[in-house]
């Protein structure tokens, strides 16, 4: 029981449906990654793990380690253990990412108790050192004025700082330049844990130069219709996404 | 609280009503310009009729509130306990230049400030000791936002409030704090605060207005504040009103702005019933600068009705205003701001804008900006908006784990930190964030 189990999970959005019948497990330990074409469903996957009220669950469940995750809110998800990083992390004008962090941290402790600010700034200076992140950054605006690389920064340091069971990532990886996806994929790896499971969508193969999968699956029109090693996005990478629209194609005729 | 209900035009009897009569002041020691200015002044607050509903200056308001003013009678002077408990309760920002504190208008506790030339003194000693100060700098523009009657009023029976006056070339290192502590049910204060910065010098003023029982006190305050910016100099006011919810108040502020003075006005918002402020800035001379920052966070039943006037009366001069509004319950706003710019005003840089942050659906902000352009060469830009909390940056949050409830309060102070990062100086930041974070954590409770 101790993964993220997604079981023939069908989604709506204003009456559409993206998910199809979509099914993946994702135990502890592990590191998954979902590739596939634009409009296939991956972030509507990613939107509706963390709950998002647009998209409309119409069958299917999805459990973390036995909880149903479908029966909590938005914040209690992220309290449960569950993490997104947001392929478009947003703006929160006049809200300081230290303000942020630590009333994300508040948030899990127990009523009455208080965080411990010396050991959190401590802790906070640390992380953002590992992932070159600039001191004044802490004062700044959540995601204000941040560029690409540094909102994908930002959604990794929050990743390392809160700690969760399951972390989805959205497309961390577009729009960066070589030097900003290495320091993301240290994020990444530095938070390979046997008490963890993380669960990469990405559009292309070269984050996987960096961090190295247990799984493949290649997502297309809301199901995952190819499971495989690192090999797979490898042969993705070199016939494009055609080849396996193509693959679909044919036993649907 | 008390809520004596007034029926429309009905004047109640009784001693010691603010409308009626006026109290009795030791005026011996006075100068004579300014006890015959009182009288003239009773005379015409007498004659001058009470706002109409058609005034332009008046639109939207709701006028039964200014007939509810009838009732309040000006307020006694507090115990000798309560006034030490209150001396005590005055001490929000660690380092200052200088405090004073006042509880219903009188001036209970000075601290002076050290640097040569500074007078800090209570408006009644200034009468008496720098006369002819005051009257070069005293109440100088008519009240033109639709508050003269009040105005009047305010200078026929002033007798409290404070008067700085910072020489040529000499710069506060800290803020000054001032404490206006109200206390009675039914009670009014007239506090004036006249603040002069002499060329090239600089000040920053943190200006309280609390009630000493939130529980039981309820109050009237209808002050004045005249700003003196000369010539390079600047000059910031930081006003915060965190009275009881059965107070009320009016607040008519001028600022006149010399050749590249620097004028910053902030008020902040977050008690009383009923809101009136009138807010001007003159800029006088070339290279002049006015701010006008605002902040409101209402809730319940509150009004806020804010009328604001930037006028260019010299080229080359500049201007900005920012007002927000987080709104909550059934509270209501109105914001009517005119950048006026004359003839000979030419380059100036004017801009104004008022946004609003609905937390209810039942909140109503109104909002009127204006424009009256006579000179070329003008940068001008007004605008309001209206918005609830984007459903995004809630998602956003709570995702991390923040609950619902956390995450608005979040938003809502995010939302305020424009203006609060405007003052510039962080302990006093940090006073008015945490007065303003109060108000919404109670908007929870």
């Amino acid at each position: 029981m101790s993964a993220l189990s997604i079981n023939d999970l069908h989604v709506a959005i204003d009456g559409m449906e993206i998910l199809k019948g979509f099914s993946l497990e994702v135990p502890k330990g592990e590191v998954h990654v979902i590739m596939g074409p634009n409009g296939s469903g991956k972030s509507t996957l990613a939107k509706v793990l963390a709950g998002h009220e647009d998209y409309e669950v119409t069958q299917g469940t999805v459990e973390m380690d036995g909880v149903n995750l479908l029966d909590l809110e938005v914040d209690e998800r992220g309290r449960e253990g569950l993490f997104l990083a947001f392929q478009y992390p947003t703006e929160i004008p006049g809200v300081s990412n230290a303000n942020f962090l630590r009333a994300a941290l508040q948030a899990r402790l127990p009523e009455g108790e208080d965080i411990d600010a010396v050991a959190f700034y401590k802790n906070l200076y640390e992380k953002m050192d590992a992932l070159e992140i600039d001191r004044s950054f802490t004062g700044r605006s959540v995601n204000e004025g941040f560029s690409g690389g540094e909102k994908k920064r930002n959604e990794i340091l929050q990743m390392i700082m809160l700690e969760p069971t399951y972390a989805v990532l959205d497309e961390t990886d577009s729009g960066l330049d070589i030097d900003a996806l290495q320091i993301v994929a240290k994020g990444v790896n530095t938070m390979r844990s046997p008490a963890r499971g993380i669960l990469l969508i990405t559009h292309y193969q070269r984050l996987l130069n960096y961090i190295e999968p247990d799984y493949v699956h290649v997502m297309f029109d809301g199901r995952i219709i190819r499971t495989g090693g690192k090999e797979l996005a490898l042969e993705l990478e070199k016939k494009g996404y055609d080849w396996i629209k193509e693959k679909v194609a044919v036993p649907a005729g | 609280m008390s809520e004596a209900v007034l029926e429309r035009g009905e004047t109640l009897a009784g001693e010691g009503l603010i409308f009626n009569e006026r109290p009795n002041l030791d005026r011996a020691d006075w100068p004579e310009w300014f006890v015959s200015g009182q009288d003239r002044a009773w005379e015409e607050f007498q004659k001058t009729p009470m706002p109409k509903r058609t005034a332009e200056m008046w639109r939207f308001a709701h006028l039964k509130k200014l007939d509810d003013l009838k009732r309040y009678r000006h307020a006694p002077e507090v115990g000798a306990d309560l006034a030490n408990q209150l001396a005590g309760r005055s001490r929000r920002l660690e380092e200052v230049s200088g405090r004073m504190v006042c509880a219903n208008g009188r001036t209970i506790s000075l601290d002076a400030p050290e640097e040569s030339g500074v007078l800090f003194l209570s408006m009644q000693e200034a009468l008496i000791t720098h006369p002819d100060l005051v009257e070069k700098y005293f109440m100088l523009r008519k009240a033109e936002l639709g508050g003269h009657k009040f105005a009047a009023l305010h200078r026929a029976v002033m007798a409290g409030g404070v008067f700085l006056y910072v020489p040529e070339g000499v710069e506060l290192k800290r803020p000054l704090e001032i404490y206006h502590w109200l206390s009675g049910t039914d009670v009014a204060v007239f506090p004036h605060l006249l603040l002069i910065a002499q060329p090239n010098s600089k000040a920053t003023v943190a200006s309280y207005h609390l009630c000493a029982d939130d529980d039981k006190d309820a109050g009237l305050s209808i002050g004045m504040t005249d700003l003196i910016v000369g010539e390079g100099a600047d000059l910031s006011l930081v006003s915060c009103q965190a009275r009881s919810a059965a107070s009320r108040m009016i607040q008519l502020s001028a600022a006149s702005v010399y050749r590249d003075g620097n004028a910053r006005n902030f008020m902040f918002n977050l008690g009383s019933s009923w809101v009136r402020n009138e807010i001007v800035s003159y800029l006088l001379e070339q290279g002049a600068n006015s701010e006008m920052y605002s902040v409101c966070v209402s809730d319940g039943e509150q009004q806020v009705d804010q009328r604001t006037l930037q006028h260019h009366e010299a080229p080359n001069t500049t201007s900005d205003l920012l007002f927000k509004n987080a709104l909550y319950d059934r509270s209501r706003t109105i914001f009517a701001g005119l950048i006026k710019v004359d003839d000979e005003a030419h380059g100036t840089d004017a801009y104004q804008k008022c946004r609003n942050l609905l937390g209810s659906d039942e909140a109503e902000a109104n909002s009127m900006p204006g424009l009256e352009i006579n000179a070329d060469g003008v940068k001008c830009s007004h605008g309001a908006t209206t918005s609830q909390v984007e459903e995004e940056e809630l998602f956003y949050l709570e995702s991390r784990g923040i609950a619902p409830e956390t995450a608005r309060q979040m938003i809502a102070l995010g939302f305020t930190r424009e203006v609060i990062s405007r003052i510039r100086d962080t302990a006093l930041e940090e006073i008015v964030s945490g007065m303003v974070e109060e108000k919404f954590e109670a908007l929870g409770a």
